[in-house]
């Protein structure tokens, strides 16, 4: 049985800043899955684990000097963040996380007239709701790949906050970037999702 | 006026609850009038809502055990 988030801020955290095993095992259960996706989004599939072990490395030397000034699981996202994206910039030698960040225009530039209009407006999709177009398996694995293919601080981003439910303050503080970079890079995570989506519903391919 | 590329621009702040109250009426009443921006948007949103329905990957004990053996070599 895993722990809520409430049970660890509340009733673990004592126990967790005398580095209790038992608890800190609780704790590892409770929010590997979230620090996992989370490095994925930075680091990509082939060594996310490998980063996700050493941030708890990092969090278990650093548990008895936390002060509580965020949550405890946006601290530990925030120490896998800085691992991931540590590791980020050792894999990729000289290049410049920003050089991850974007990919320069919205995938919707070149569907409006000068007048700043669609030239031919979107179609629509399935009638019966989301999960209807779930059922289509290469719809799935498109998305999935799509997701995984964006620039890595838009996936962060995106996965902090729509797969896993973060505020911006908190994902400012994970991500250590301001508050209108996440809102932008939210949004052109989406926008390539949206696009690649409606590419699909249109033609069968990813 | 807002312009349908401008909706496409505000939709995330739009479906996030960040417009203030006079650019969340506006980017209403464009929709009420627009019908390529009326599907946008439910296009939109139906996009985001199908990809938070995707599975989520467990998390198995080996993992888990694997952290405390990692603990242990480092300390």
């Amino acid at each position: 049985m895993q722990d809520s988030t409430a049970t660890i801020e509340t009733e673990l955290l004592p126990r967790l800043l005398e580095q209790d095993e038992e608890s800190f095992n609780r704790l590892v259960k409770a929010y590997y899955g979230a620090m996992l996706a989370l490095a994925r989004s930075i680091v990509g599939d082939a060594i996310c684990d490998e980063v996700v072990q050493e941030a708890w490395v990092s969090i278990y030397r650093a548990l008895p000097k936390f002060e509580g000034r965020s949550s405890l699981k946006t601290w530990i996202l925030r120490i896998t963040a800085n691992e991931a994206k540590t590791r980020l910039r050792k894999e990729s030698r000289s290049i410049s996380l920003d050089q991850f960040e974007d990919r320069g225009e919205s995938l919707l530039a070149g569907r409006f007239k000068d007048d700043g209009h669609w030239h031919a407006g979107p179609s629509s999709w399935h009638e019966d709701g989301p999960e209807s177009l779930l059922i289509n398996g290469e719809m799935r694995d498109c998305i999935e790949h799509t997701l995984h293919h964006l620039p890595a601080m838009q996936q962060a981003v995106f996965e902090l906050k729509d797969l896993s439910g973060n505020s911006f303050d908190e994902i400012c503080n994970i991500l250590d970037i301001s508050s209108s970079n996440a809102r932008v890079l939210l949004h052109r995570a989406r926008i390539s999702l949206f696009g690649k989506i409606e590419h699909f519903q249109e033609t069968g391919q990813c | 006026m807002l312009k349908c590329k401008d909706v496409t621009e505000q939709a995330s702040a739009y479906i996030d609850g960040e417009l203030g109250f006079f650019e969340g009426l506006n980017y209403r009443f464009h929709l009420a009038i627009c019908k390529h921006c009326q599907t946008f948007s439910q296009n939109f949103q139906a996009g985001i809502e199908m990809i938070k329905m995707l599975p989520k990957e467990e998390i198995d004990q080996d993992r888990v055990d694997a952290v405390q053996r990692r603990i242990k070599d480092n300390s």
